[in-house]
């Protein structure tokens, strides 16, 4: 997992989306989070990584379910409350929902954690991006848990200041982290503002120059191997679905 | 006079994900209107254990006490009332639009009414010499400025006890010193002052008692020259004494006796013993 090539992963990623766009039954979905947490354990992650990405993509993965759930109701009414009804199509069709995004994440999630960002850079010039959008993209990622680890600092030093957050729910919580926003605003500017000089001091966009790479980017045999029971497997599913409605129905298998 | 609280960690843990364990049984009692150095290398737990003492890290086993009772029931903004942290970074702790809005934010949070808000604010303002910015963005300003406005905005918190978490990170040694002067001064208030510091010299100058950490424990503690006068300790947690601590005991072994662990201190010991000496 950690060896393929990066194009190879993206490829994985993209087509898991897709799937997961195209596709509309629960029971799939199911399978293929399984499926990808799977993936993670052979990719040798541990559980905790599993947990992370459930655990911040969850809380909206069940909201999105919910309000599917109550306000696209349809076929068999399980449960009222005066106008409000919660049907078996409603609850198929919030589980999709909610399922997908997690699916999504852990897609996304996985392709990061086996994947140096120095590598999702030279896979994304390779496939054609100009280099310093590349590295653009390849920045902001490896800077999303510094700006976490950034963030979580922040709202402590409000708490240091007397903030009692262990007291303060819903609106008044998002109002009272508020300042914490502008405080990591400040902090990343500065630190992006930082980087930028220090690519510069490092002949970065030096003109006339073309960039050279010590470890280039190679398909190997096995890249190809994986390329191709991809395109295969995920030929296969679009065939049944085009051709039998496989997944195409919330509530049936095949329509 | 300030009656600062007494403050004990026992046998504290706490990891922040399994494969990073951080404390590992650490045990601390910080004495009223001691100036406490935290010392030990980088991952050693220093802050970690320091989070602990204001609530901002809860132990996954272990208490802290304040006064003799757990705080494990405090909220973080209480307990800040008597502990006040500075973090290394300033501007992980500026907030405000202004530097007097700064001033008045950890006051405003405790609930205080406007006219305490204002007078700690002008307080904080003179202390700390502030009156000429109080009106700028603390953004826009030097980061010995920033240093010294998240400091200030501590101070209006009034916390008997403050945590400094590498607070000379950065800046000169003038401006090194006098902050910690500022704090010297406070302590003979009567509060209680944690450095968290990797420089020795600040130790040997300001500290009244030194704790060592190493590996998510505090392996040793006494005052700045018993620590530095073992060897061991130093060697096995990469400790490097101030170069004027090495000489004094490099001079020593020769069987020139002199004592002292700053340049002062180490030049009265000789003048005292070895006058004859100069000729």
């Amino acid at each position: 997992m950690h060896r393929a090539d990066p194009r190879v992963k993206l490829a994985t990623v993209v087509t898991s989306m897709l799937l997961l766009l195209v596709l509309q039954h629960p029971l799939i979905f199911l399978v293929a989070v399984l499926g990808l947490a799977g993936l993670y354990r052979l990719a040798g992650l541990p559980a905790s990584k599993i947990w992370q990405v459930g655990r911040a993509v969850l809380p909206v993965g069940l909201l999105l379910a919910a309000l599917r759930a109550i306000f696209y109701p349809a076929g068999l009414v399980l449960a009222a409350l005066g106008p409000l009804q919660i049907t078996g199509g409603g609850l198929a069709q919030g589980a999709t929902l909610g399922l997908r995004l997690v699916g999504m994440a852990l897609a996304i999630f996985l392709w990061l954690y086996t994947t140096e960002s120095q590598s999702i850079v030279r896979g994304l010039v390779k496939l054609g991006l100009p280099y310093p959008w590349g590295l653009s993209i390849g920045l902001a990622l490896r800077f999303i848990p510094t700006i976490r680890e950034n963030y979580d600092t922040i709202v402590q030093a409000q708490q240091a200041r007397g903030l009692d957050l262990e007291h303060t729910r819903g609106l008044g919580r998002v109002r009272a982290l508020l300042p914490g926003l502008i405080a990591l605003m400040v902090s990343s500017l500065r630190a992006s503002e930082n980087v930028a000089r220090a690519l510069e001091a490092r002949a970065f966009g030096a003109p006339g120059v073309r960039r050279s790479y010590l470890v280039d980017l190679a398909f190997r045999p096995v890249d190809w191997l994986l390329l191709l029971l991809l395109g295969l497997g995920a030929g296969a599913i679009l065939l049944l679905y085009f051709r039998f409605g496989f997944g195409a129905d919330p509530l049936r298998l095949l329509s | 006079m300030i009656r600062a609280p007494r403050l004990e960690a026992i046998d504290l843990w706490y990891a922040y994900s399994p494969e990073r364990p951080a404390l590992q049984g650490a045990d601390l009692t910080v004495e009223p209107r001691e100036l406490l150095a935290l010392v030990g290398q980088n991952g050693s737990g220093k802050s970690t254990l320091a989070k602990h003492l204001n609530g901002l890290l809860r132990p996954a086993r272990g208490q802290v006490r304040l006064e003799g009772e757990d705080v494990s029931g405090l909220s973080t903004g209480r307990l800040a009332r008597q502990v006040g942290y500075v973090f290394q970074n300033p501007d992980h702790q500026l907030f405000s639009p202004s530097v007097e809005q700064e001033l008045g934010l950890g006051p405003r949070y405790l609930g205080l009414s406007p006219t305490e808000v204002e007078d700690r604010v002008l307080h904080g303002l003179h202390s700390f010499g502030l009156q000429s910015i109080a009106q700028r963005g603390p953004g826009t300003l030097s980061f010995g400025l920033r240093r010294k406005v998240s400091i200030a905005a501590v101070a209006t918190l009034q916390p008997p006890v403050w945590v400094l978490d590498e607070p000379t990170t950065g800046l000169d040694w003038g401006s090194a010193v006098q902050l910690m002067d500022h704090f010297a001064e406070l302590n003979t208030q009567g509060h209680t002052v944690i450095l968290i510091t990797h420089d020795m010299r600040l130790v040997v100058r300001y500290a009244s008692r030194v704790a060592v950490m190493s590996e998510g424990r505090v392996v040793g503690t006494g005052t700045p020259a018993e620590i530095f006068g073992r060897p061991d300790l130093l060697q096995s947690t990469r400790l490097k004494p101030p170069p004027i601590v090495e000489l004094v005991q490099r001079l020593a072994s020769s069987g020139l006796e002199i004592e002292g662990l700053t340049v002062a201190a180490a030049c009265r010991s000789f003048l005292a013993r070895h006058r004859d000496k100069l000729g």
